[in-house]
């Protein structure tokens, strides 16, 4: 699934919860987190978006950010904070509400959309 | 791949623009941080990709696969400023975000020009408002040969101009001030929005 033709604010949102769950189980850096992106979901378009977002998340308190590695290897790795980790709960039981209640309207409706 | 000088000159030429949009419109310690990790980035990148048949076209590859660094900025720039002005709709951070706009987008840099004119005439009916006890006789409808043809203050009045308007026009003024400023104030907000809705994907 791209998010590049969803509109911006539905983008916005999957795109955070996608990168959220990419740092649930262990710390990752930028790379390695667009590549999960890439191979999981295809959500990965738009590597510029990544780290701004990144970079907000982890100024909220969502997500902790620490360099590691010196010269060109350095590389900043982000994990969930706790806040994170119960925010990250609270968007996943609101996403999957949306989700049951969306397919069933969709199933209701299939035969019924115009061709 | 390692890089010939041509390339990495190409590369540290992407960083060197990046750094300075990045500064423009961050904090220098937030831009600091954002550029060495960018510049990460385009290393590990870079490090991992195919150097034949063409070394240049493999940079332009990963380079274009981050976006430009004006885009690159911007999306730092929706992420700080904007969402700094949409999260607490002060208006002194909406006017940061949005003159940061206005220096470094044409459609930035109009819709900035037409906020900052929709401020200004809110304030001035607001200081029109202001100065109408203090100069009862110089503040209202500028009359000329009965006909209006302003509204405001008149400090040095020609002799054929004749001043119409009581004490009405204190919450006449602030009334229409403030909603021009509200009306102004929202739109600068949805202008913002948008902005970071559309620059979400840079």
């Amino acid at each position: 699934m791209a998010t590049e033709n969803l509109p911006g604010p539905l983008r916005r949102g999957v795109l955070e919860i996608a990168v959220l769950l990419c740092v649930a189980e262990a710390p990752r850096h930028g790379p390695a987190i667009l590549r999960s992106l890439d191979e999981l979901s295809d959500l990965g378009d738009g590597e510029g978006a990544i780290y701004p977002l990144l970079s907000r998340l982890a100024r909220e308190g969502t997500l902790a950010a620490d360099w590691l590695g010196s010269g060109d290897l350095a590389r900043k790795y982000y994990r969930l904070t706790d806040a994170g980790r119960r925010r990250l709960d609270r968007m996943l039981g609101r996403w999957e509400d949306v989700a049951v209640g969306m397919s069933r309207l969709i199933a209701a409706h299939r035969g019924n959309l115009p061709r | 791949m390692n890089l010939s000088d041509a390339a990495e000159s190409r590369v540290k030429g992407y960083l060197f623009v990046l750094g300075r949009s990045l500064r423009s419109s961050l904090p220098r310690e937030i831009a600091l941080d954002a550029l060495h990790e960018i510049e990460s980035h385009l290393r590990e990148r870079l490090s991992g990709a195919e150097a034949l048949p063409n070394e240049s076209a493999a940079v332009e590859r990963v380079l274009a696969e981050l976006g430009t660094p004006l885009r690159v900025a911007q999306a730092y720039s929706a992420e700080h400023a904007i969402e700094e002005a949409l999260g607490t709709g002060a208006l002194g951070a909406t006017l940061r975000a949005v003159w940061l706009q206005a220096w470094t987008t044409v459609r930035g840099f109009f819709v900035g020009l037409a906020l900052l004119v929709g401020y200004l005439t809110g304030a001035s009916l607001v200081a029109v408002a202001a100065l109408k006890p203090i100069f009862p006789e110089n503040v209202g409808v500028m009359l000329r040969n009965g006909v209006p043809v302003a509204f405001g203050v008149l400090l040095s009045r020609p002799a054929d101009v004749r001043v119409w308007g009581g004490y009405w026009v204190i919450p006449a003024a602030l009334a229409a001030g403030a909603a021009v400023i509200v009306a102004t104030h929202r739109s600068a907000r949805r202008f913002l929005s948008r902005l970071r809705d559309r620059t979400a994907r840079a």
